[in-house]
């Protein structure tokens, strides 16, 4: 009994972590450009199909999709930014939000009308494979994945602290009319991080592969997730982005295991809606 | 040698028209105070120059090209520096990261010791280097804004009432290193309600009035207008 919930709490960190990488990239947009994105879910629904698409018909393996998904995505979040997020910027909250339903919807759509409602999985990938850990199984991939999103989280972070690119996206965060008398560019700095944001769902979405199907309506599930774990840990705290991947996910995976797998949802947003009414700002966030 | 040369400039929010018209110059080396009341246009004419806001018409003139139209990040990138009402820090960004900030257009500065000279002029910055910007006192936030201003070695630093909301004393020591700044020759244009300071600092001076330049003169001349006197100083 004991080694089984350690067992769901072990593989719902581990997938935690992967959500984490998400949730950065939905962090980045979120706190740059202060627009509610609803279709980050659906990027990384979007890159899962790359990664399907880009393994089978290029013959590569999962691991490596990422090499060709992550600049896709990252080029498609500059076209997305230019043509419809940008004119959005000054608009009423309504407006952004009708704008990115609209490209969730858009983008669920694409994906029906490309790859039909038919869930897909990768056949192969070099990462698959397990081995035992005294009385528990290590899923080589969920092992992998989480390691890579931590290495890219803590790499993001860096980026953002100590780069002189990274420290103008923040001063753009703070206060965008201060940076651009520093000599920013907003247009521009808005962006890249908007790319930036969507580009990591491409990561993401490349090690999600590496264990489980996608289908098109994956989208609204990753979407929720990431704004749970934004409301958890709350903007400008990279630890606390992790830490509320992993709470999410153990919290997910303990409800698969101990009561029902479609319920999972539910308990994700019952955590988003606890949260958002006892600490607006999250747990570790700043002001 | 002028440095700026603002000729006929007419804006204000929106359809809301503030400035009616101003005409002023700078000449390089200069320091010149723009005072007048609440709500006259200082800060909508110094917002205007630097490009957060668009002009309605009317020219701004900086070494020669004309800036009026152009976004704001150019502007400051061909050396007009703002230092905003308030000091607008980055509020989550260390007092150095905000300093780096300030040398965004002009990296090769850091490594020329610019830091280390305004270090010299406001050494609380150096001990507060590593606490968040958000959590320094009035007066220190103030030094720092005008700092970060000064760490892209503009070739004019415009100073939105660098006096509001501070204890006297810190007002002294702020007005000290500005005449300290002057004397290396820097070109400074300075709005400010705290005309004693500002017209005993200021070659020369602007009046505005309604979006309007009213009087202009010598730092002297203007504080000693009875007119002006009256409006402003309460005598
Ligand atoms: N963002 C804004 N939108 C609309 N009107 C504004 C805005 N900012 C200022 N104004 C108006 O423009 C006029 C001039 O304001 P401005 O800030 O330039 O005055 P000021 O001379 O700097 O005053 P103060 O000495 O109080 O700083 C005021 O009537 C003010 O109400
Ligand atoms: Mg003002």
């Amino acid at each position: 009994m004991i080694v089984n919930i350690l067992q769901s709490v072990a593989d719902g960190a581990l997938m935690g972590c992967v959500y984490a990488l998400i949730a950065l990239g939905l962090s980045l947009i979120f706190g740059v450009l202060n627009i509610v994105n609803f279709a980050h879910g659906d990027f990384v629904m979007l890159s899962m199909y790359l990664t399907f698409w880009a393994s089978t018909y290029l013959s590569l393996d999962a691991v490596f999709t990422p090499l060709i998904t992550i600049p896709l995505l990252f080029g498609l979040g500059v076209l997305i930014y230019y043509s419809i997020i940008q004119k959005t910027l000054r608009e009423r909250f309504v407006v952004q939000v009708a704008v990115t339903v609209g490209l969730m919807t858009f983008l669920r759509a694409f994906a029906q009308l490309v790859w039909e409602a038919r869930p897909r999985a990768l056949k192969f990938s070099i990462i698959q494979g397990n081995f035992p850990l005294g009385p528990f199984t290590v899923l080589l991939s969920r092992l992998i994945s989480a390691s890579l999103s931590i290495v890219a989280v803590v790499a993001v972070a860096m980026f953002l602290k100590y780069s002189w690119l990274g420290r103008s996206i923040r001063a753009a965060s703070d206060d965008a009319d201060a940076a651009s008398l520093m000599g920013v560019n907003i247009r521009w700095t808005y962006a890249f991080a908007f790319a930036m944001g969507s580009a990591l769902t491409a990561l993401a979405g490349g090690l999600l592969m590496t264990f489980q199907q996608v289908d098109p309506t994956m989208g609204l599930r990753f979407g929720l997730l990431s704004w749970c774990i934004l409301a958890l840990s709350g903007l400008g705290s990279i630890s606390g982005l992790l830490i509320s991947g992993v709470i999410v996910g153990v919290a997910e995976a303990l409800t698969v295991a101990y009561w029902e797998p479609r319920a999972r949802s539910l308990i994700v947003y019952l955590i988003f809606v606890v949260i958002l009414w006892l600490r607006p700002r999250g747990l570790f966030g700043r002001k | 040698m002028t440095a700026l040369r603002v000729q006929g400039l007419r804006s204000g929010y929106g359809k809301v028209p503030i400035l009616a018209g101003v005409d002023l110059l700078v000449a390089g080396g200069e320091v010149v105070a723009v005072v007048g009341p609440n709500g006259s246009g200082k800060s909508t004419l110094l917002k205007t120059i630097c490009g957060l806001i668009r002009p309605y018409s009317g020219q701004i003139l900086f070494d020669g090209r004309d800036m009026a139209g152009r976004p704001s990040y150019h502007i400051a990138r061909a050396g007009i520096s703002y230092v905003p009402e308030g000091g607008r820090l980055f509020p989550n960004m260390t007092v150095r990261e905000n300093l780096l900030m300030g040398a965004f257009a002009t990296p090769a500065n850091l490594k020329s010791g610019l830091l280390e000279e305004i270090y010299t002029l406001f050494p609380i910055l150096q001990r507060r280097g590593r606490q968040y910007a958000a959590t320094l006192s009035g007066g220190e936030k103030q030094m720092l804004a005008i700092s970060r201003g000064l760490v892209s070695s503009p070739k004019i630093l415009m100073l939105d009432e660098p006096s509001l909301g501070i204890a006297p004393k810190l007002v002294e020591e702020i007005y000290d290193r500005l005449h300290a700044l002057k004397a290396k020759g820097l070109t400074v244009l300075l709005v400010e309600q705290n005309t004693n300071f500002a017209l005993e600092l200021a070659d020369r001076a602007y009046v505005l009035e309604n979006g309007r330049i009213v009087l202009e003169g010598s730092g002297q001349d203007v504080a000693a207008n009875p007119e002006i006197k009256r409006h402003f100083l309460g005598l």
